[in-house]
């Protein structure tokens, strides 16, 4: 076969129509890595503050917490200004028991101690290696000291069940707050914050408590 | 009518068969190895210093695992909630960081972003280290409670003071463990253990922990809708 001059010029454009077609035909498809929809905890530039996601409104209550009773208010019948009640409403076995001990080292142990003696990594005096923060309240008489912390009206050992609910769910507020000024490190609004969102499930917080009083009453051997 | 050819020419064929062809078909696997297999163009191990929250903020700290998980021994669970619940491992609120911020190192400015979040009632924006498409359908829930540890896909984050990839998240990565889920499978003790290491009869224990767990068979894990809608 001859070989010219044009008909090799030919053979060579059309190599490189066909690559270009190539090229522009194979698309790398990235629109639909990055889909214009949003996904939990987006952030977006459509509300002012910059999240995808609407806060709750005020009032609203969880699925599982529609049901206004002790279980979920931690009160005699769920009536807001009634006593907290002092049994534990859900039903204790081994398994609400192993529960609460896992709940309890995740959400917990890191200020009031693995054994409950307020001695968490977080706790203490820098001197002493913990972290500065006041040392929280322990839950049992100290073994070591042999002093019973009390807050206003009891002492923890003797405080109701569902004290310990409503301090789970909406924290210790600071009562020397005021709320006129900000909330700076001299007027922090709680001296326990709230950990309802993070310890959503309400069984999940009676079954810490139910571990909290099973420390009570045999306290863990210290050290 | 004279040689279109002279006889260089057999020359430069010669060097176009054996040596052009040979060099332009490993730039091609190369380019295309580099941009759908390697690590380098997911940023595997690059430390996303400067896309923390606060990072580009004069004398902010980012945030670091070093300090909270390897240090502190806090649970994943303490922040990340959603985990074992829902298929976004969630990213802590502001509350979060400031249940104890309020009260630990309250004027330090390293945290100023923080309590500015808080004071404003606008979120920190974190930034997503790992970025799945938006085809995929992971979900954490599931495979945290099926024996896959936090560890497998992120790597030991109690040692990382700024966090970074340690895997690419390829397709052909996520069906290594889809078609032989014993090689991975860690016990319910072990899952939020960020340094667990295989026992040396991983094999029999996955097998085992595959059959205790009821984990499906590779022919279903391997499914197209397993993780596309």
């Amino acid at each position: 076969m001859q070989v010219t001059k044009t008909s090799l010029r030919r053979m060579v454009a059309r190599i490189m129509v066909l690559g270009l077609f190539a090229i522009i035909f194979s698309a790398c498809h990235l629109e639909m890595y990055d889909q214009p929809k949003n996904n939990a905890l987006t952030a977006s530039d459509f509300f002012s503050n910059g999240s995808s996601a609407r806060p709750l409104i005020d009032g609203t209550v969880s699925r599982t917490g529609l049901k206004i009773d002790a279980r979920t208010t931690g009160r005699e019948n769920g009536d807001p200004i009634a006593a907290y009640v002092t049994t534990n409403p859900i039903t204790i076995d081994e398994a609400v028991m192993a529960r609460g001990q896992a709940r309890y080292k995740i959400y917990c142990a890191s200020c009031h101690g693995e054994k409950g003696n307020g001695k968490g990594p977080a706790a203490g005096p820098i001197s002493k290696g913990g972290l500065g923060l006041k040392v929280p309240a322990l839950f049992y008489v100290d073994q070591l000291t042999g002093k019973a912390v009390t807050n206003e009206t009891f002492t923890l050992d003797q405080a109701p069940d569902g004290y310990y609910f409503s301090t789970i769910t909406h924290g210790v507020p600071n009562t020397k707050y005021d709320p006129t000024k900000p909330q700076t490190a001299d007027n922090p609004k709680y001296t326990m914050f709230p950990a309802a969102f993070r310890i959503q499930n309400i069984d999940d917080r009676w079954a810490i408590i139910a571990y909290i009083r099973e420390m009570q009453n045999n306290p863990p051997a210290q050290k | 009518m004279a040689q279109v050819f002279n006889r260089r020419t057999n020359t430069i064929v010669r060097l176009g068969i054996f040596v052009g062809i040979p060099v332009i078909l490993a730039l091609l696997t190369a380019t295309w190895w580099y941009y759908t297999r390697s690590d380098w163009v997911r940023d595997v191990g690059v430390a996303h210093a400067k896309v923390q929250p606060a990072g580009n903020i004069p004398g902010a700290g980012g945030y670091s695992h070093q300090l909270h998980v390897g240090g502190l021994k806090m649970d994943c669970r303490y922040c990340h909630t959603g985990v074992e619940i829902s298929s976004n491992a969630n990213i802590p609120p502001t509350e979060t960081c400031m249940g104890c911020h309020s009260q630990i190192l309250p004027k330090s400015t390293k945290l100023e972003y923080i309590r500015d979040s808080y004071a404003k009632d606008e979120p920190v924006q974190w930034n997503k280290v790992n970025d799945l498409p938006k085809f995929v359908y992971f979900n954490h829930s599931i495979h945290v409670a099926k024996g896959v540890g936090c560890s497998t896909c992120h790597g030991n984050i109690a040692s990382m003071a700024v966090v970074y990839k340690t895997e690419a998240l390829y397709m052909s990565w996520c069906l290594n463990c889809h078609r032989a889920p014993e090689k991975f499978l860690r016990p319910q003790s072990e899952i939020f253990n960020t340094a667990w290491t295989p026992p040396a009869d991983q094999i029999a224990k996955g097998l085992q922990l595959k059959n205790d767990l009821n984990i499906r068979t590779s022919s279903q894990l391997t499914n197209c809708s397993i993780c596309h809608r």
